[in-house]
């Protein structure tokens, strides 16, 4: 079901393969996707960016829809992308370490009720 | 290899001479200016008294209420510093209380899982012993083959519930403290940095992801590494990025700090932000379309904060978000580094992306650490040098290892 996105955006099911709803999915297609990959995700999203904050900000943060769901996830590719494109110059962290180093043991998910 | 090109030239070995401030050394003159030892980083000796005198006494973060799901949940942690499995148990009644994760008849670890609801009672997988939420024993298969008389040898059932350890919950963090003779209230403990944060609203965060790093470095490599802003400018891509004014810095590039306090043991640094800083396009971006996301929600008198609480909880701010550390010793060179995530609660979903913004700058940051802790600890482990030296802008790490010496040599006497 990912290829769902809410209808004002349509235009963005091309890039259906880079929603993800957890962390170290989005982090492994970080690491394998090529620059020009990820520059294309980078260049569409960005520009869609006003559009997509916009409509963001209307939806509330409980319970979202799938399509919803699945937009944040592609915008949270998005997030992930910028560190190569903008810091990096690549997939991994320059003069770091391996990303799948930190290991998420949390990683919450968008419709889960906070409890705390 | 590292890139240079774009780090600030060192022209100032005199160091910073602003004429509205001392130097940090004049202000905590009791830390002195000297050199620190190689050999408490790399020390089997060394690391067995922390062990015993720090991590055996002192009171110990072991995580928060947001590891818990409500009453009659729990969660396990293991202590491999000092050999210790605990049990972390919110009762019906919304009481948190740890207990040694140990079953009373054979001694077997009782809950293997790491968190989880227990509607009903812990049982042990070896023989099926239940223990109710207040650690009593409740429950004996096949009771009557025991021997339950009460006499000091053949302890009856009331003996032989779960051994609780001291606990003690501090705005949602819960302490525990190992020393069995101790009586030391938490509040002893945390005494001024705990009245610096009178009133704060820590239940304003939730917790949206937590990390476990396997980190090659002793303990204090890594809190030492990262309370400090000196390495930004330097470090790798992401630190320079930020080092160039997403922290305070001088007309040369070199940050500086806003502030440092000693609060008994535990300390906190601050560093404001250059007010001309930009940030990346896209980041520039988000936040022109959620601005009400960044709009200060909490008492904080900087832009970032950064708090140790003795010995391995850091606390630390940075606009909206909030990250602890827990870092645990396994080993005189190896650590586990726990980070936790805490943002306010989201209203909509833009403020997810704000969140999820922040939550993958940080790690990244903290990816390039990682590198670092590891490359100090091979030098340190080297004994190229006995000794090493620290400027004023470390002057944090100074008092950390001061707190350290004095609390050790306070226990030693004991």
């Amino acid at each position: 079901m990912t290829d769902l996105l809410p209808a004002e955006f349509s235009s963005l099911l091309r890039f259906s393969d880079w929603i993800f709803s957890v962390e170290g999915d989005r982090v492994e297609k970080r690491l394998n996707a090529s620059m020009p990959e990820a520059q294309e995700l980078y260049d569409a999203m960005t520009g869609e960016v006003e559009h997509i904050m916009g409509y963001l900000k209307t939806r509330p943060a409980n319970e979202p829809s799938l399509e919803d769901q699945n937009l944040v996830h592609l915008v949270f590719s998005l997030i992930e992308v910028a560190q190569s494109v903008e810091i990096y110059g690549q997939g991994d962290v320059v003069d770091g370490a391996d990303l799948r180093d930190f290991k998420p043991v949390v990683d919450r998910p968008l419709a889960e009720a906070s409890h705390a | 290899m590292t890139q240079t090109v774009d780090r600030p030239e060192t022209t100032t070995p005199e160091g910073d001479q602003t004429p509205e401030r001392p130097r940090w050394s004049q202000l905590f003159p009791e830390l002195g200016t000297g050199a620190v030892s190689t050999d408490r980083f790399i020390s089997q000796e060394f690391f067995d008294r922390e062990t015993k005198l720090v991590f055996g006494r002192s009171w110990i973060n072991v995580g928060t209420v947001h590891d818990l799901n409500g009453a009659k949940t729990f969660f396990t942690r293991d202590l491999k510093v000092v050999g210790v499995s605990l049990l972390v148990v919110e009762n019906a009644s919304g009481g948190i209380q740890a207990f040694h994760n140990v079953c009373s008849h054979r001694g077997n670890k009782l809950v293997w899982e790491d968190s989880g609801p227990c509607p009903f009672m812990f049982s042990c997988r070896f023989h099926g012993w239940g223990y109710k939420h207040d650690g009593a024993l409740a429950s004996v298969p096949d009771e009557g083959e025991f021997h339950f008389t009460g006499e000091p040898d053949h302890p009856d059932k009331s003996g032989l519930g779960l051994v609780p350890v001291r606990t003690e919950v501090w705005n949602g963090f819960i302490f525990v403290n190992l020393d069995a003779n101790g009586t030391d209230p938490l509040s002893d403990h945390l005494g001024p940095l705990a009245e610096s944060f009178e009133g704060f609203p820590f239940d304003k965060f939730e917790l949206r992801s937590r990390y476990e790093v396997q980190d090659d470095a002793n303990w204090k490599v890594i809190i030492d590494a990262q309370n400090e802003i000196y390495h930004l400018p330097m470090l790798a891509p992401q630190h320079r990025f930020l080092g160039g004014g997403a922290f305070q810095t001088n007309e040369e590039g070199f940050t500086r700090l806003s502030d440092f306090e000693r609060y008994g043991l535990h300390t906190l640094y601050t560093s404001d932000s250059d007010v001309n800083w930009v940030d990346t396009p896209l980041r520039t971006a988000m936040a022109k379309l959620n601005t009400e996301a960044d709009v200060p929600m909490f008492p904080l008198r900087a832009p970032f904060m950064f708090h140790v609480c003795f010995p391995n909880l850091i606390i630390g701010f940075l606009g909206n978000f909030m990250f602890t550390y827990n870092v645990w010793p396994e080993s005189v060179g190896h650590s586990v580094w726990e980070i936790r995530m805490h943002h306010p609660k989201a209203e909509n979903l833009a403020d997810r992306v704000t969140h999820d913004l922040m939550k993958v700058r940080f790690r990244d940051l903290l990816c390039e650490d990682v590198a670092g802790h590891a490359a100090l600890q091979v030098g340190l482990e080297s004994r190229a040098r006995d000794i090493f030296v620290m400027g004023d802008q470390e002057v944090q790490i100074r008092a950390f290892h001061k707190n350290l010496d004095v609390y050790m040599e306070r226990a030693d006497n004991d």
